[in-house]
């Protein structure tokens, strides 16, 4: 593909953005922040990975019911779809690695340190903005560090600290998902597809 | 230099490039980021479709009617001959380094 050809790929490719996945990553991170505050009823484990399997159907339910009618429908070239796969397998081998170094280190994740807690959810959030060529993730993995940062500086743990970010990562998805709507109203479809 | 007239005209470049760049996409997706009208759209397509340079394929999703747009080999083909054309014609464009084209070799001598 020429250079023209691939920033135009790029250009097509974030019109896709429409801040439902961030709106969605935010309200995981508060579910998780509720689960964390009850001691003994809820497991955060279990919570995070019911919440991850419900994420896919019901965002690719939001994008049909309210990213296509606006924008159409498009399958992303392969070379990009190829990307995003790599960056899930990459994202999930990176959590599943550090979740491991964490239960090592501290003998059964008893005692796992807040830093730790951060990493498995920061980590993950990067390599998908590096692999969805999303820079705001970036800084949504930084947010998440510097809540465990300030949790573990004023003593903690204090479960509920996964709450603003959770805030901070829906408000930002919410605005995205405005400017989506504002820019790209619903239009009549074409008269040939009517007919 | 043969260009590809078909190609050369700027709506249909538009659509061409889009579809290019994506595996497939819907009419309401091309009409959105080429920025034609409907009507535009679907005249461009059919010469497009009728020369073998997309495939239009109508279906449909649940009850909603769904038009899918996919650019063929043959339509890369062109695209990518077309793109190598005309860069080469710019390159062959002398243009000085303060960006003004040499007025000289641009206009034909005058008798």
């Amino acid at each position: 593909m020429s250079t023209e050809l691939a920033s135009l790929e790029r250009r097509t490719y974030r019109t896709t953005d429409d801040g439902i996945a961030d709106i969605l990553v935010g309200v995981f991170f508060m579910a998780v922040g509720i689960a964390m505050s009850f001691e003994r009823g809820l497991n955060v484990g279990i919570v995070s990975g019911l919440l991850a399997a419900a994420a896919f159907p019901v965002w690719r339910g939001l994008r049909r019911g309210i990213a296509e009618p606006r924008v159409g429908y498009v399958r992303l070239h392969a070379a990009r779809s190829r990307r995003m796969r790599l960056g899930q397998c990459v994202g999930a081998a990176a959590m599943a690695a550090i979740i491991l170094v964490g239960v090592f280190f501290t003998g059964g994740g008893r005692q796992v340190d807040t830093w730790f807690v951060g990493l498995v959810y920061a980590v993950p959030l990067a390599v998908v903005a590096y692999f969805a060529d999303l820079p705001r993730w970036y800084a949504y993995a930084g947010v998440i560090m510097i809540e465990r940062a300030a949790d573990s500086l004023s003593g903690g743990p204090h479960e509920w600290l996964f709450w603003p970010s959770g805030v901070i990562i829906a408000a930002i998805g919410a605005v995205v998902l405005a400017r989506f709507l504002r820019r790209y109203p619903i239009r009549e479809r074409d008269v040939t597809e009517r007919s | 230099m043969e260009v590809d007239r078909l190609v050369h005209e700027p709506a249909r470049l538009s659509i061409l490039s889009q579809l290019y760049v994506v595996a497939e996409a819907d009419f309401l997706f091309v009409m959105q980021q080429a920025q034609l009208t409907q009507g535009n759209l679907s005249s461009h397509l059919a010469k497009l479709d009728e020369a073998g340079y997309v495939e239009v394929q109508k279906g449909f999703v649940g009850k909603r009617p769904r038009t899918v747009l996919r650019i063929t080999p043959k339509g890369q083909r062109a695209l990518e001959q077309y793109v190598a054309s005309m860069r080469q014609v710019l390159n062959d464009v002398p243009v000085k380094k303060s960006g003004r084209v040499r007025r000289a070799k641009l206009m034909p001598a005058r008798a």
